[in-house]
């Protein structure tokens, strides 16, 4: 429906993907007082004069160019299938690992919808609607929307879609032939399918607080404001839901402290021991994208996604007080002119939140040893689930209550 | 194996622990990640900021950078040579006694100038053997066997090549 804006979130998430390859090494290097990669070079000899000696110059750019020379080197490794294994799901699990998570990014806005008045569109001219997702209202009204595909169901589409990356763990472990892939995949289907069900949960107590399972609805929900002032967004309604979202996705997209099903002290590699060169890369690279999702659905339920506060494509409203952007130096730009502007800023906002995010999901990663297994299942059994519930109890008992107040 | 140690309240509900941790981490990344620019570097020259500038790394760069080594580093042997430039060594054996890995091999000949009774018609050391204990430099009995090169790489293309003779072992 919207190929342009898929190919260009699939540009950015792949090229965060690959830049964070680089980012995540040399962030451990300096978190453990070390210097990290910084020996892929390309060196450039040049004359400097027709005649006269050779120069030589190394750029080592920091160290971004092992975000080449990494895949280079993967590519041209063998790859290789263990003896008794499944060929057909040998090949599929990286495939789902990899292709999974890049899906759900297909619901997730990343500006508000801008709506332009042009002129009139020719009926040509109309595959715009096509290219980008939106509506036409009127032949010179166009609503576009900054998202793949804006679903009624997003969260459940979210929910749904990212639960089928167990397959690619448990079919690359089971089809391995090997003790330890299918310990890791025992474990690892058995902690994500623990977690999924908390991490519906936490979110439930944001539906109810918004009205609505789309995206586009959470995120409209998170541009009002409380008593005037502050944002209502969802950690500031939704506080420990935000914990225990944060912790539950961490546990799904196995990062550290939940890293069991890899657990290189413990098995060696865990279900994806038996893979090598450009399906490792795939798993590796697989993981970089939950970890890119996982910052994306924080923003988007709990950060206001592109919701800056205060500010809206009209001008700046901070309680009685408003500055509208018609009365500025903008108003040259005219009423689209500065739409598209403010669409540019919430974009930019999504994409800083999520990149902050990755941030601390790579700070945690390099924090904290690994929980040992009895630990994550009372964790998620004992501690996170009881306390979703409760939060959904207490969030429906004060909406009704204080209906009326709390949603203005 | 005693007892694990009984958590308190503060340390259970983990939350707090877990704050502190990343704050521990985080200091770390920043004063690294400021110290590496090099115009923040400039900054450490103001004394409040001198301990928040300076990069906490003690990675060398080498081989761009040499690590200072101490005199008493024990690397690559050689062998003392007297006034007139011959060789100091008597080929009491000492050395090779000593040796814990028997990597020292000496075939000993008369002398015939007069100075001394001995001297080593062959001196070779195995340094794939050595382990670079200095125990030959402590048993010799004139002072003939050192360590004291500073030399710590010593690249060959044939393994044969580091079974050194008495014409490197003089050549410093």
């Amino acid at each position: 429906m919207s190929a342009a804006w898929a190919v260009a979130v699939f540009t950015a998430v792949v090229s965060l993907a690959g830049l964070m390859t680089w980012g995540e090494r040399k962030l451990a290097s300096m978190i453990q007082d070390r210097i990290g990669p910084n020996r892929a070079n390309i060196r450039l000899t040049y004359h400097p004069w027709p005649f006269g000696p050779k120069r030589s110059v190394n750029l080592t750019a920091i160290g971004l160019f092992h975000i080449m020379a990494d895949p280079v080197k993967l590519f041209f490794k063998e790859d290789f299938i263990p003896a008794g294994a499944n060929k057909i799901l040998h090949t599929l699990a990286p495939m789902i690992s990899l292709g999974v998570p890049f899906v759900v990014f297909s619901v997730l806005p990343f500006a508000g919808p801008l709506h332009i008045q042009w002129r009139d569109f020719t009926a040509d001219e109309l595959y715009l609607a096509w290219l980008f997702s939106g509506q036409v209202l009127h032949l010179s009204d166009y609503t576009l929307k900054f998202v793949v595909a804006d679903l009624d169901v997003g969260m459940i589409f979210v929910f749904a879609v990212s639960s089928l990356a167990v397959y690619g763990v448990i079919l690359s472990g089971w089809s391995s032939n090997n003790k330890f892939s299918f310990l890791g995949a025992l474990r690892g289907a058995n902690q994500m399918i623990s977690y999924e069900v908390s991490l519906g949960l936490c979110a439930v107590g944001l539906f109810m607080i918004y009205g609505g399972l789309s995206l586009s609805s959470l995120n409209n929900g998170q541009g009002e404001l409380l008593l005037g002032v502050i944002p209502k967004w969802g950690i500031i309604t939704q506080p420990l839901a935000f914990i225990l979202f944060l912790t539950c996705g961490m546990a799904e997209i196995k990062r550290i402290p939940f890293d069991l099903p890899e657990g290189e002290s413990e098995i060696v590699a865990g279900y994806f021991l038996e893979y090598s060169s450009m399906k490792f890369t795939m798993f590796m690279f697989g993981e970089y994208v939950e970890m890119i999702l996982l910052a994306g659905v924080i923003t988007t339920l709990f950060f206001g996604g592109w919701q800056i506060p205060w500010v809206s494509p009209e001008g700046i409203h901070v309680l009685h007080w408003q500055l509208l952007w018609s009365d500025t130096f903008l108003s040259g730009l005219g009423a689209t002119g500065i739409h598209i502007l403010i669409a540019l800023l919430q974009a930019g906002k999504f994409a800083t939140c999520t990149v902050v995010w990755v941030y601390l999901i790579f700070m945690i990663r390099w924090t904290f040893p690994r929980f040992r297994y009895d630990q994550v299942m009372k964790l998620g059994w004992q501690m996170i689930l009881p306390l979703a519930l409760i939060n959904i109890m207490v969030t429906g008992l004060i909406l009704a209550f204080t209906r009326g107040w709390l949603n203005g | 194996m005693g007892k694990p140690r009984q958590y308190s309240t503060e340390e259970r509900i983990y939350l707090i622990e877990v704050l502190r941790g990343l704050a521990i981490t985080t200091r770390h990344f920043w004063v690294n990640i400021i110290g590496f620019i090099p115009g923040l570097r400039k900054l450490g020259s103001i004394p409040g900021l001198r301990k928040l500038m300076k990069p906490e790394t003690v990675t060398y760069q080498w081989p761009e950078v040499e690590r200072p080594i101490s005199p008493r580093w024990r690397g690559r042997h050689r062998l003392n040579k007297r006034e007139d430039g011959t060789v100091k060594c008597v080929a009491c054996m000492c050395c090779a006694t000593a040796c814990p890995s028997e990597c020292i091999h000496i075939v000993a000949r008369e002398r015939g100038d007069g100075v001394d009774e001995k001297e080593p018609a062959l001196f070779e050391i195995d340094l794939f053997r050595c382990v670079y204990c200095g125990m030959c430099v402590e048993a010799c009995p004139c002072n003939a066997i050192l360590m004291d090169t500073q030399e710590m790489r010593f690249c060959e293309y044939s393994p044969d090549k580091f079974v050194i003779g008495k014409e490197k072992l003089l050549d410093w």
